[in-house]
This record gives C-alpha cells, sequence and structure tokens, in this order.
C-alpha cells in the first residue's frame, strides 16, 4: 500500500484548479478527441445486460460448460451490440456486458431497442443449447436508458487505467435497470421512461398496431422514477429457434 | 444485422470447444495466461464504490464543475486501488468506481479493507477541499465481498474486445453493498460476512477494537448478516483535521 495522500491532494486541486472545455455536440466524438482538459456533453443511450443467478451457475459442478456458456454468452452479445456506427464503447465491467452509444435520433434510439429484443432472444436460444447440454437455464436482465449526459476521461494521465466517466441518467439508470429485468414481476428488457417515449411510436408503426402499448408493463421506483418493461422477441429468429429445437 | 444462424454455429464452436479449468490461489496478472480455450477458478476479492444521489447532485449544478469533481473522484480512488499488485481489474461502471483482486490469503482482503478505509477517509479530505474552494460535497457507499470466482476470458477472437467475465458472489456482492453502504443507518464501509470472519482476526490483533468497531446488521438479501463501519486511516484523518497542510 503507498497512497501518498499529500500527493493526493496536490492532484486533486490541480484537477479542480485546471480549466475544463465543455463541448456540446450532438454525436459523442471517437476516443482520440477526448483529453484530461475537456468533456462533451451529448445524448447517448447505455445498454446493459446482468447476468441473473451468476451464483447458481457458480454452483454447477462442471465449470468446463459453465465457462462455455458464459464464453458464448458475452460473445454473442458483444456481437449483437457491436453492429452499430453509433458504437462508443463496449465491454464487460465485472459480471455486466454492456454497450454505449451515441444517439441523435429516435431511428438510432429504436436500433437499441431492436438490438435488446435479439438479445432477449438469443436467450432462448442460448438456453436450449444448455437444455442439451444438461446445464440448468440461465436469465438476463437488459436494461436500457437514453439521457444528455456529461462525458469526461477519467482515470490517470500515466495509469494506463482511461476510462471515461459518462455522467448522467443513462450508463448508471441502464446499469440499475438491468438489475431489476427478469426478477419479480419486472420483465427481461427493463427500459427508462425518455427512452421508452424515444422508441414507442416507432414500435407502433412497426408492428403495425398490434396492441404494442399492453406489451410493456410500467413500473416505478423511488430512485430511477417511472419505467417499464418487456420481453419481446424477434418474431422470425424466435420462431426458427423453437422450430429447430422441436 | 445480426445473422442468427451464424451465431448459432458460433455458439457450437465454443461449447464444442475443449476448456481447460484451472484452479489456481492467485489469478494469473497475465491476461496471456486466459485464452478462449480455459478458465479459472480462483478465490477473488471486489470493492465498489458508489456515488450517493449522483444523478441529483450533477443536475443541479454546473457541467464544468461536475466534470472536475468527477476527474478528480475517480482518478484517486484509481490510483488507491490500484497502488496493489494483486487488482485484476480496475475500472468504471456506471457512476461505480470498482476494483477486482486475486484473494488467495487473508492477508489479501485485509489490504483491501485497508484500501476501503483509505477510500472513505479519502471521502473526507476530498468534500473538505471541496467546501474550500466553493465547490459541492460527493458522499459513496464502499461494498466489499469475496468469494471463489470463475473467471473466463469472453469476448470474441479477433474482436479486440477481450475482456474478462467474473462469475461467482464477490463482485454481486461487493456490488450490491456499495448501494446500501452510507444510507439508512449503515455506514460507509459494508462487507459480506464471509469478507468479515476472513478479516477480523487479524485486526484484532493489531487492535482489539476493531470488533466494536466493525458492527452487525441484517437484511442483506433479505435477511442474511453484514458488516458495517466507518473506519478512516488515523494519520490521514488526523492531517485532515489539522487543516491539511502540505
Amino acid at each position: 500500500m503507498s497512497y501518498n495522500y499529500q500527493e493526493g491532494q496536490k492532484r486533486v486541486r490541480e484537477i479542480m484548479d485546471c480549466d475544463n472545455d465543455i463541448i456540446d455536440q450532438d454525436k459523442v466524438p471517437k476516443d482520440s478527441a477526448f483529453t484530461f482538459e475537456n468533456g462533451y456533453k451529448s445524448w447517448v443511450t447505455a445498454l446493459f445486460v446482468d447476468l441473473r443467478d451468476s451464483t447458481t451457475l457458480f454452483a454447477n459442478d462442471n465449470k468446463k460448460k459453465v465457462s462455455k456458456i458464459i464464453r458464448a454468452f458475452t460473445s454473442e452479445i458483444i456481437d449483437i451490440c457491436n453492429d452499430d456506427d453509433n458504437l462508443r464503447e463496449i465491454g464487460i465491467r465485472g459480471d455486466c456486458v454492456y454497450a454505449i452509444y451515441t444517439t441523435t435520433t429516435q431511428e438510432e434510439n429504436y436500433e437499441i431497442i431492436n438490438k435488446a429484443f435479439y438479445i432477449n432472444t438469443f436467450m432462448g436460444l442460448l438456453n436450449e443449447e444448455m437444455k442439451l447440454k444438461s446445464i440448468s437455464s440461465i436469465s438476463a436482465g437488459i436494461g436500457i436508458s437514453t439521457a444528455k449526459e456529461l462525458i469526461v476521461k477519467a482515470g490517470r494521465i500515466k495509469s494506463g487505467v482511461n476510462n471515461k466517466v459518462w455522467i448522467g441518467k443513462a450508463v448508471t439508470f441502464a446499469s440499475k435497470l438491468s438489475a431489476k429485468g427478469n426478477k419479480n414481476n419486472t420483465k427481461s428488457i427493463v427500459i427508462g421512461e425518455a427512452f421508452y417515449n424515444n422508441i414507442i411510436s416507432q414500435l407502433r408503426k412497426n408492428t403495425q398496431n398490434q396492441g404494442v402499448d399492453s406489451w410493456f408493463s410500467e413500473h416505478h421506483d423511488v430512485d430511477l422514477g417511472k419505467f417499464y418493461s418487456c420481453s419481446i422477441v424477434i418474431t422470425e429468429f424466435d420462431q426458427w429457434v423453437k422450430k429447430y429445437y422441436k | 444485422m445480426y445473422d442468427y444462424r451464424q451465431a448459432k454455429k458460433d455458439i457450437l464452436s465454443i461449447l464444442n470447444s475443449k476448456t481447460e479449468i484451472m484452479k489456481c490461489a492467485a489469478i494469473p496478472k497475465a491476461d496471456s495466461t486466459l485464452t478462449y480455450e480455459n478458465g479459472i477458478k480462483a478465490w477473488t476479492a471486489a470493492i465498489f464504490v458508489d456515488i450517493i444521489k449522483s444523478t441529483e447532485i450533477f443536475k443541479n449544478e454546473k457541467e464544468e464543475r461536475v466534470a472536475r469533481v468527477m476527474r478528480a473522484f475517480t482518478s484517486e480512488i484509481i490510483s488507491i486501488l490500484s497502488s496493489d499488485d494483486k487488482y485484476r481489474q480496475i475500472g468504471i461502471r456506471g457512476d461505480c468506481v470498482f476494483g477486482i483482486y486475486s484473494a488467495e490469503n487473508k492477508e489479501d482482503l485485509v489490504e483491501l479493507f485497508r484500501h476501503a478505509y483509505l477510500i472513505n477517509t479519502f471521502l473526507l479530505m476530498l468534500n473538505k477541499t471541496l467546501e474550500e474552494n466553493g465547490f459541492f460535497s460527493l458522499s459513496a457507499g464502499i461494498g466489499l465481498g469475496c468469494s471463489e470466482e470463475l473467471i473466463v476470458k469472453a469476448g470474441k477472437k479477433g474482436s479486440g474486445i477481450n475482456d474478462v467475465i467474473w462469475i461467482g458472489d464477490a463482485v454481486v456482492d461487493a456490488s450490491n453493498l456499495s448501494g446500501m453502504a452510507n444510507r439508512g443507518g449503515i455506514e460507509a464501509i459494508a462487507m459480506t460476512r464471509l469478507f468479515y470472519t476472513n478479516i477480523i482476526d487479524i485486526l484484532k490483533d493489531e487492535n482489539k477494537n476493531y470488533s466494536i468497531w466493525i458492527k452487525e446488521k441484517t437484511g442483506f438479501y433479505g435477511n442474511e448478516g453484514y458488516y458495517h463501519c466507518n473506519i478512516v486511516q488515523t494519520d490521514f484523518d488526523k492531517w485532515i483535521d489539522e487543516g491539511m497542510k502540505i
């Protein structure tokens, strides 16, 4: 342990005293635009996938099988999330897979809920495969939130940990919403109110008014406010899975 | 768009690939030990630092100031967490800073506990510095957990995303406890029972008062017991009290 708190305070003061440019713009720039002296303000949408019951999964004696499942789970979710030019950050944090997008239009947000539908359908496929290998099924919570966020590069100049901090209701809320998915009475895809308002009219249009509104349940949380959950799948994909494993 | 037929093939190739599970006392440092064909089972400890009411604070403050405070907060906590060669992943998840450590023996857990109270003390210094400079203050909850975890290199060959995913209780518990600590009568540092039972004897040898300073509480995951405290690093704390002279 070698933390020098006097040096620490100096660094805190340096940061406090340095001028930060806050640039308000439509799109979050690529990594190289960020310095330790600036910040960006933009609309972003975050998607988090949080594995339910990782304890049960861990308790399974066959760790080889479990490792493979996990690898399949993460790599496919990354594939689904990766497929987008607006992607600005993707990765794994502990036991969550997450992706952050810059979003300027409702169409771009619709692309993201569409990814959630794919992930939700994919979980069905994965569970069928697990059944074949006699592993008990797993589920996940998918959280999405959109907000105008302040993005700064944190970490330390020399530490190699140069993560961006996303300040606002997108990333934090998506992470918290994902923890609620597929638990109690909440369905697997959990979305914040602002995101819901961004995607619902497009979804109504795409489904030709088959009663989309009734597919969503409304919830309320002291910290997160109003949010919605649904368990929508991609019909064609889902039917293919059902047929294949019949 | 996402090709689920290809996905099915990818999954099968993962599920059918040979996977070696190595049981390790210490989690290997070099990422190269973990491949897409193996997994590791090892004792792991995790710490999460969660800012309380972050969205509310950030809503009411000038962005430029928020950016500075967040940069100071995250960079110093990362600095504390990385001053230990047992760390295996440090990052930012939403508005939490977290660290995951290899914990082959009790001393490693004690060391992580020391990081926790150092962070607790650092926050006093940060807040005092913020106050002196006319900034708003921040508070945070610190959560600690440990367990034997399954560690799998996730992501995808050739994708550039090759993060590691941690399956087990340590990460989940630390994250959940950080969301409870420093709120509603719970002190700033909260840890699981398992974490506590592993560190308390060593701490008592140093100062028997540790068993008074760290108190028991129930109510984690319903009615599980956990422990909480508000310990600070004495010399650092004294220096803050005496006016932080450099």
